[in-house]
């Protein structure tokens, strides 16, 4: 991963100034009142962190999509191991070196960053890992339907992932949460598959959700969207076309 | 010249708009794609906005007027840098500057124009204009012509700010062509993705080095406060276009630097061991 892009310390270095000015947003908002949508200024400091830690398993991204566009595909689907182990596990591989280089120095800079990095109570954290498991289920089933999409729109996948990125950042909740959306939006966004990918885990873990209810609804959405995108990726592969890089 | 440099942009812009309109699905595609990720990228902070009916010290249609700013200072170089014009590292760093150096015109001018696509984003031009006036209307700007002036100077900065610092890093392809060659999108990424936030609220190290060291603040935050009177002075309304002269200057000698070297060691990209054989 590092031979592929040896400016990965320039992606961690935006990600930790992106979280500096979140941080101090939400300190501006919530300077002048107490409460909002139910949550104090120090969960929602406390959400951000998180958000800004865990930014890589809270939107996955297997890389399948790099994969079609370059032709790599068709050499993985040569190995004798099945496709979403392999994407995932090379997943899981780049996030050890994101979780090195940028999710711990950002747990240890969080007291200077003036934010308490703890789960809300023992509970919290305990349910907030099986919560996470189920955003990367959420997370790896919604790429692949992504990439059953680029194989029937045979387009250029750099538009699609831009839109991709930016609709998915916004409607999961890793940005605001979505009880601080206005005009009542968050009460329905939670309901999409997106708000099971990190909206569900953060409220879980800053105790501002109702964790069985949110474990309830990820594991309806890993259940679907695992059997649904097994279906679409299974019809779609038969049409699938690289563009060789 | 003039005539010659206007002719090519009209050249580019012909095949630019033959090339989004080449078939409906392209055309609905790119534009609704387009316009999506736009508004998507900036409406955390539009909907934070909406919400707390600002981001203090900004009132909601101040902040407001800073994403539209913001977007449409991001446009233009989007503009005038297609086809890796402004991310120049990659044509650095895959010997691309050779199909540049062999045609009967200055590398300057090649430059200039050959990234020139006025169609193609064009859907992100209009939620831009449409939230700056919007929100002036609601402020009750006076549009002077004094004050038009100092915003095109602003935003004329903001965004040749933004291409003088890719070009900047991305000569750096010319030393290092391999690790180089994705730096030019690096540096844009730094100074794009936290062109929506006010940034008022950081502490002053970290809010001199976001208008120094990497000056995000100079895409939309820093000309907007000078803009909508939140820093009082004529002198905060020269700051951006001034640092973008700088940034320019600086990104011209780079590019001297880089072609000394350039003319020394060529590119390895099509040798038995350059690295993209």
């Amino acid at each position: 991963m590092l031979g592929e892009n040896p400016l990965f310390l320039l992606t961690y270095l935006l990600r930790l100034l992106r979280l500096a000015a979140l941080l101090a947003v939400w300190r501006a908002v919530f300077a002048a009142r107490g409460q909002a949508g139910g949550l104090d200024v120090e969960q929602v400091l406390t959400y951000t962190l998180l958000a800004g830690i865990l930014a890589e398993p809270l939107n996955c991204r297997t890389g399948l999509d790099r994969s079609l566009w370059e032709g790599a595909i068709v050499t993985r689907m040569l190995q004798p191991i099945g496709l979403v182990a392999s994407f995932v596990s090379e997943m899981a591989g780049r996030w050890v070196v994101g979780f090195a280089f940028c999710s711990l120095p950002m747990l240890l800079l969080a007291p200077w960053l003036g934010v308490d990095p703890w789960p809300a109570s023992g509970a919290a954290a305990a349910w907030f890992g099986l919560s996470l498991a189920l955003a990367v289920v959420v997370g790896v089933a919604l790429d692949f339907l992504y990439g059953a999409a680029i194989a029937v729109l045979k387009t250029d996948i750099w538009m699609l992932d831009g839109m991709r990125s930016a609709v998915a950042l916004l409607l999961s909740g890793a940005v605001v949460p979505l009880a601080l959306m206005p005009w009542g939006m968050g009460r329905w966004m939670q309901w999409l598959p997106f708000g099971a990918l990190a909206s569900a885990p953060l409220q879980i873990y800053t105790g501002a959700g109702d964790a069985p209810t949110l474990l309830a609804l990820q594991a309806f959405w890993a259940t679907a969207l695992c059997l649904f995108g097994r279906r679409v990726w299974r019809v779609t592969r038969e049409r699938m076309v690289s563009y060789g890089g | 010249m003039a005539a010659r440099l206007l002719r090519l942009w009209a050249l580019y812009a012909y095949l630019d708009g033959m090339w989004i309109a080449r078939d409906f699905r392209s055309f609905i595609f790119y534009y609704l794609a387009d316009a999506v990720t736009a508004v998507a990228s900036v409406a955390g902070v539009l909907l934070l906005a909406q919400r707390f009916d600002g981001i203090p010290p900004w009132t909601r249609d101040q902040v407001l007027f800073l994403l539209g700013f913001g977007m449409v200072a991001r446009f233009v170089p989007d503009m005038m840098g297609n086809y890796n014009v402004l991310h120049i590292s990659r044509r650095i760093g895959r010997g691309q500057l050779d199909h540049i150096l062999v045609q009967p015109q200055p590398v300057w001018m090649a430059l200039l124009t050959e990234g020139f696509a006025p169609f193609w984003g064009l859907l992100s031009l209009a939620p831009g204009v449409g939230l700056m006036v919007w929100a002036g209307q609601r402020m009750g700007l006076e549009a002077t012509p004094s004050w038009l002036l100092a915003f095109a100077l602003n935003l004329a900065g903001a965004s040749a700010a933004l291409m003088a610092y890719a070009a900047l890093w991305g000569f750096a392809a010319f030393f290092q062509p391999r690790a180089a060659e994705e730096i030019s999108g690096s540096a844009v990424d730094l100074l794009t993705d936290l062109k929506g936030f006010p940034l008022d609220a950081l502490g002053p190290g970290l809010r001199t080095a976001l208008l120094t060291v990497i000056p995000a603040g100079l895409m939309a935050w820093y000309p907007c406060r000078a803009l909508l009177g939140l820093d009082h002075g004529i002198a905060a309304l020269w700051v951006t276009p001034a640092a973008a002269v700088a940034l320019c200057c600086a990104a011209c000698l780079m590019f001297r630097m880089g072609m000394r070297r350039y003319a020394q060691v060529g590119s390895s990209r099509y040798t038995s061991f350059g690295h993209r054989r």
